[in-house]
């Protein structure tokens, strides 16, 4: 079995963090041209449209984007978990399997174990009849075969390992004699009992206050750290972006636009989009107006033509005809060995600072 | 100072505990003892996390609910008791943006019937240049008058529910968590627009949130609750710059930079 390290030491990890990158070649996440389409009471519904997007052990990966951009539907096709009305394509690669392509039956082992997944809403996630401590156990006897009390035992570890003080007497609780914030550590807890590979956070904190936000980041990093484990955080928040993310995918429109690393991101943005977000995020420090980005952001239903955000761009005009009638594609920045932008004026130049 | 505006002195609110079967559950002192003063023209930003009564301290003050305890006065009248004709004159004045432009907006009624209704409550002109005027200051267009609120997004909702605010020409308005429902790209346009709209009309503004880098840019001061009780309040800039209580400094303190420059994570090894 494989021990929860406490803060920092590492308990024998399966997916110690490699200090070499050379021995990290391989992604455990790997999603090639993954294509989400609903079918809508009046059509089909794109919801992704050609995400590619890889996942390494100790890695922090963020997709940020606003709603309806795609974040939750990747998430969930990532899982397997889609309903039915939902027609998927393109490879989900966990670990070399590719879950996109085997039967739901052979997907059920890999789930809690390969691939983990928490949600925004931790209330609606857990079971409000059964004790957190009895939904934990379940969750980790899905997947070894041991008996009741090795698996309490177990599920007392793990609560202590996610912040849960007095761990020993609250794994009786019921989820509503927990706060919002210990309701999401038991969820974490329930999703990384079984050590699982990667851990799917689908905006773990955007119901939270910014201290128990905090605290809940410093928790995924922390096990992200110590576990080895990949942790593809979904957010609309570039400030937790800038803070955890190793790399990061901008959606807009179910398409990725721009991704890199997250000083790409942050100190080269390449697509107007990314620039745009930044100059419209919140802050300490500035006061006055922020940079508003005009209009509604486009979805599915309602995709522009060309450059999903040529309505709202301000260099749409600069180069005109194309951000109209053609697609730009997600092109490797020059110079530069993972940055990529999908955007006709930054194809041969750089943004100039907002 | 000039006179204040609104003035909450001391107000308590306490909600009694619920009678069940096992005994009653205890009495919730949801506010507690807070002053605040708010001059005209100026924007206060109320600050804290969830439930620490920053909504129920709006609440008080629009005289949605009665304080237990204390007094409102809004411009040298105390607003505690009035009923009738003296709390419609107070409605006038003093209108609220809520939260959540999904339910806060009547479904089955028009924009143009939404604003009219508070015209109609205080007997004043609801001509089509009145609703044109309303519409096109929130940034939207005349012919979405005729339109629902579900043929709204989520930012076009909150500049209905502004420009209903507006309708009666208040002198201040209370927007509690007026964005936190908003995708991150529109809530610069509603901060933007509130502000805007601030100046040109001189209007005081309360703006309720439980984000520092929310309010920043459109606080003249920022006041801050924690557990029912105002722990701090000041100018804007000493708030952010030198805070002197520890709650708001945690506050600061955990809201997210976004500058990977400055985060405490390492940053990724750069090839
Ligand atoms: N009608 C009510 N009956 C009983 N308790 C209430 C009622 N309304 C609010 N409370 C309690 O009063 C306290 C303050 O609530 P309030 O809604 O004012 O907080 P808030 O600061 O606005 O929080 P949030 O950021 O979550 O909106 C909370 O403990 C809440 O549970
Ligand atoms: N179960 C569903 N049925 C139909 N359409 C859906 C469903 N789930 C999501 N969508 C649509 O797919 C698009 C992407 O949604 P989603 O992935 O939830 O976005 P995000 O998580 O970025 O907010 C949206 O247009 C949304 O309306
Ligand atoms: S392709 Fe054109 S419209 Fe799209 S982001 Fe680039 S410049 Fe703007
Ligand atoms: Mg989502
Ligand atoms: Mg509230």
């Amino acid at each position: 079995m494989v021990e929860l390290g406490k803060n920092g030491e590492h308990g024998g990890s399966r997916h110690a963090v490699h200090t070499s990158p050379l021995l990290d070649q391989q992604p455990v996440l790997s999603l090639r041209d993954l294509q989400v389409t609903f079918r809508g009471t009046s059509g089909p519904v794109p919801a992704v449209n050609g995400v590619t997007l890889e996942a390494h052990a100790g890695q922090v990966v963020a997709i940020v984007g606003e709603s309806g951009s795609g974040k939750s539907a990747t998430a969930l096709a990532s899982m397997g978990l889609l309903p039915d009305s939902a027609t998927v394509t393109g490879s989900v690669l966990v670990e070399g399997t590719d879950l996109n392509a085997i039967p739901e039956k052979q997907r059920v082992p890999l789930r809690g174990s390969s691939i983990a997944m928490i949600f925004q809403d931790a209330l609606a996630a857990l079971n409000p009849y059964r004790t957190v401590g009895r939904q934990i156990i379940d969750a980790y006897r899905l997947h070894h075969d041991v008996d009741k009390r090795t698996a309490r035992e177990r599920a007392v570890e793990v609560l202590d390992r996610v912040g849960i003080r007095d761990a020993t007497r609250r794994v009786d609780d019921y989820p509503h004699e927990f706060s919002g914030g210990m309701r999401q550590r038991a969820m974490i807890a329930m999703a990384v009992v079984n050590d699982p590979t990667i851990l799917i956070a689908d905006e773990p904190t955007t119901a939270l206050d910014v201290t128990v936000q905090r605290q809940v980041l410093d928790l995924l990093t922390g096990l992200t750290d110590d576990l080895g484990m990949a942790l593809v955080l979904i957010t609309h928040d570039l400030g937790v972006v800038a803070e955890v993310a190793d790399q990061i995918a901008v959606m807009y429109a179910g398409r990725i636009v721009e991704s890199g690393s997250v000083l790409d991101i942050f100190d080269h943005p390449a697509h107007p989009y990314t620039q745009a977000l930044l100059g419209a995020t919140p802050n300490l420090e500035t006061s006055g107006r922020l940079a508003a980005i005009p209009g509604v952001p486009a979805s599915g239903t309602n995709l522009p033509s060309g450059c999903p955000f040529h309505p709202r761009c301000a260099f749409a005009a600069e180069v005109g005809e194309a951000c109209r009638t053609k697609r730009p594609v997600l092109e490797l920045r020059p110079g530069t060995p993972a940055h990529r932008a999908a955007c006709h004026f930054t194809t041969d130049r750089e943004l100039p600072d907002a | 100072m000039p006179e204040p505006l609104l003035s909450l002195q001391h107000v308590s609110k306490t909600f009694r505990g619920r009678a069940t079967p096992f005994g009653s559950s205890e009495a919730k002192h949801a506010v507690q003892d807070v002053s605040l003063d708010i001059a005209p023209g100026e924007t206060v930003a109320l600050v804290g996390e969830s439930g620490s009564g920053k909504s129920t301290l709006s609440r008080v003050a629009l005289r949605l609910t009665d304080a237990t305890a204390g007094r409102v006065l809004f411009d040298g009248t105390d607003v505690t008791q009035l009923r009738g004709r003296g709390l419609r004159a107070l409605r006038r004045e003093l209108s609220v943006v809520f939260q959540d432009p999904y339910t806060s907006l009547n479904p089955r009624q028009t924009v143009a019937r939404i604003l009219t209704g508070p015209l109609r409550n205080h007997g004043l002109p609801r001509d089509q240049k009145v609703l044109d005027e309303l519409i096109t200051s929130v940034g939207l267009e005349p012919e979405h008058l005729n339109r629902y609120p579900h043929q709204f997004s989520g930012g076009q909702r909150q500049r209905i529910g502004i420009a209903r605010a507006l309708a009666t020409q208040p002198r201040m308005i209370i927007a509690d968590e007026p964005v936190s429902a908003l995708d991150v790209s529109i809530r610069a346009q509603i901060l933007n627009l509130l502000g805007d709209l601030r100046d040109e009309r001189g209007l005081a503004l309360l703006v309720v949130s439980h984000d520092l880098a929310v309010v920043r840019g459109i606080a003249d001061r920022v006041a801050v609750m924690q557990d029912g009780r105002l722990v701090e309040s000041g100018p804007v800039e000493q708030i952010y710059a030198d805070p002197k209580d520890p709650y708001t400094r945690s506050l600061l303190d955990a809201v997210p930079v976004p500058d990977p420059h400055r985060r405490s994570r390492p940053l990724p090894p750069t090839e």
